[in-house]
């Protein structure tokens, strides 16, 4: 006896369709699993076998043979339990096969027949849409996730029994219907807010301009100026995501597994601080099977790096092809995967060991060779890759004292949200590219339209500050998002000006060592 | 024949009685070939069951505990031989099933685990 269903599973962050084949047949009873299970699935006999006699059902006296087809793709994840359980359950003569069919099963089984979270609900439930099945059932627990994907009929079951009474028509179930709406209408809710940093004005506008252009920042300055709490406020005037860009940053938490039960979709830029003693693997991704990194999850958000020269050398290093190309790619023997990485660099570093070379009164205690150790643990190439450069002072008693509040960051938002969308408007016809800070040599040569005066200034500048070929673009870039937040067509001199000002540590720092 | 063959004996009869009772028919007893033996073969509603019988040892490890993986593979071994020369192999059900029989105060205890193991 025969049953055939279909199920999914994923590779990287896309879902791949699997069928389930199950024969049953009489000789001494057993079970093997062919095409190519990895561990989890493996396992899935043990899970299955309990699960099926502890929901009522007797195990057949048969032979069993479960086909995962196609064959030559690795099998990953728990949620192949459910359909092999349901196979067994068809071919032993509990319902007809036919049932099974135009729908797809998802799930893992726990030993008592119920069903547990699984992976990548998301990415499979994209993948039916795009391959026009209507229907799938699985786990309670994921419905709100799969239910976001338009066109694709959801079914909810909590027990291996109840997908058995749903499947023969004994029990009706509701598909499950998400309020996109509400999800995306519910103000992200920060704790901290802009309004409580006092003084560091330059600071809080080069936040602006690296929200607003989508710019790398690196923030140097002694122990104490708030640099951490700049980062931490950070995520609160990010402007809010799409729909394309929330699914895509969910997809990569889905199959990571990193997706909060409470919350079906990622709807606020993810902001992550992996701590400086990461791996290379933990950060840009990968093991045996590949799984994102922390680049991956700060997909469409921000990257915070605290004491940037303390992550090892090797770390720093991969950082590179994120930074550049907006996605990493894991090559394996057999087969590569590719995760989107695009995402914000804020870094954030003391300027010498000791931390107070720049302090006001403190101070530096670091020989020459400390410091110049120190720094070039950010190599030229990276560092080529941060647009904004800039140093935070130590903080005044008179600014800490003063009663006035800074700028909200409601009101920071606004202005950010009005630059990307001038930023979409100019790029739409580009393709992967949304902010300034993507633009290649070509598109700043037809975007970056600057003055006379402003060209007068850039020249002077160059020539008396002593910027390289590098800062140039930079410069450039910066300064054209710096006119679109102030809504401005043509870039003018006070935009350059302040442009210039980011990079000017290119020479203070890593050319004085 | 020694004591401890003559006990194994002993359980084997309580067993079967027991069997008997539940309407199993006995095919046979001691099926044995090179590479091992099995306690009763039995038949009910037309399937084939393996049947090994264990006694209580010592302490508090139950009969059923003492099939271990490798017995249960040498079990199998022969049922499969049974099954090959009887020509049944594919065409009847077949269950492996353990009956561990226990002494408590003079009271015969017996426990019935239907299809103990499987092939792995």
């Amino acid at each position: 006896m025969l049953a055939k269903l279909k199920s999914a599973t994923y590779i990287g962050i896309d879902g791949t369709l699997v069928d389930v084949e199950v024969d049953l047949s009489k000789g001494i009873p057993s079970f093997s699993l062919v095409g190519l299970p990895e561990t989890m699935v493996k396992e899935s006999k043990e899970r299955v076998l309990t699960a099926i006699k502890n929901s009522g059902f007797s195990l057949p006296l048969k032979k069993i043979t479960i086909n995962l087809a196609p064959a030559d793709l690795r099998k990953e994840g728990t949620g192949l339990d459910l359909p092999i359980a349901l196979g067994i359950l068809s071919a032993s003569g509990h319902f007809a096969s036919e049932l099974l069919k135009e729908k797809v099963f998802l799930g893992e089984l726990s030993l008592d027949g119920k069903l547990r979270r699984i992976r990548g609900a998301l990415p499979i439930a994209i993948l039916l849409r795009e391959k026009g099945i209507k229907e799938i059932v699985l786990p309670f627990e994921n419905a709100p996730e799969a239910g976001i994907v338009e066109g694709v009929d959801v079914y909810p079951v909590n027990s291996l029994k109840e997908a058995v009474d749903f499947i023969k028509g004994d029990i009706k179930i509701e598909k499950f219907e998400v309020e996109k709406e509400k999800i995306f209408s519910e103000l992200s809710f920060y704790d901290v807010d802009f309004s409580e940093v006092k003084g560091q004005t330059s600071a809080k506008r080069a936040l602006e301009v690296a929200a607003a252009g989508g710019h790398n920042i690196l923030f140097i300055g002694p122990p104490g100026a708030g640099k951490t709490m700049l980062a931490r406020r950070f995520p609160t005037i990010l402007p809010g995501m799409t729909l394309e860009e929330a699914l895509e940053t969910t997809k990569i938490h889905s199959v990571a597994g990193k997706l909060p039960s409470d919350k079906p979709i990622i709807t606020t830029r993810p902001f992550r601080a992996p701590h400086h003693t990461i791996s290379d693997v933990g950060l840009i991704g990968g093991g045996h099977i590949p799984k994102p990194g922390e680049v991956s999850l700060a997909h469409n958000g921000v990257l915070f790096l605290d004491e940037f020269p303390e992550f090892s050398r090797n770390v720093l290093e991969v950082l590179r092809q994120p930074l550049e190309d907006g996605s990493v790619t894991i090559g394996r023997a057999k087969f590569s995967v590719t995760f989107p990485a695009r995402f914000v660099l804020f870094a954030s570093m003391n300027p010498c060991p000791c931390g107070y070379l720049t302090h006001s009164e403190k101070e530096c205690t670091c020989t020459a060779g400390q410091i110049r150790r120190y720094l070039s643990k950010i190599s030229g190439p990276l560092l080529d890759r941060i647009d904004i450069h800039l140093e935070i002072p130590s903080i005044t008693y008179t600014d800490l004292s003063s009663k006035k509040d800074g700028e909200p960051s409601e009101k920071i938002r606004e202005r950010i949200e009005k630059a990307r969308k001038i930023q979409l408007e100019r790029f739409k016809n580009e393709s992967g590219i949304y902010f300034n800070a993507y633009m290649k040599q070509k598109h700043i040569k037809n975007y970056v339209k600057i003055s006379p005066d402003g060209e007068n200034l850039l020249k002077n500048a160059m020539e008396n500050l002593n910027l390289s070929a590098r800062a140039y673009t930079r410069i450039l870039k910066l300064s054209r998002t710096i006119a679109d937040l102030d809504e401005s067509k043509e870039i003018k001199p006070h935009h350059i000006a302040e442009a210039i000002q980011y990079r000017a540590l290119d020479r203070e720092y890593w050319e004085g060592y | 024949m020694s004591e401890r063959k003559e006990k194994g004996r002993l359980y084997e009869v309580f067993a079967e009685e027991y069997l008997k009772r539940k309407k199993y028919k006995i095919l046979e007893r001691n099926f044995s070939w090179r590479k091992g033996e099995i306690d009763i073969i039995a038949e009910r509603e037309g399937n084939i069951i393996f049947i090994e019988v264990r006694s209580k040892k010592q302490g508090d490890i139950r009969g059923y505990e003492t099939v271990t993986p490798v017995k249960q593979k040498k079990i199998i071994e022969t049922a499969k031989f049974y099954l090959e020369s009887k020509n049944l192999l594919g065409k009847r059900e077949v269950r492996f099933d353990v009956i561990s029989i226990n002494f408590k105060d003079d009271e015969i205890e017996i426990e019935h685990f239907e299809n103990a193991f499987r092939e792995e």
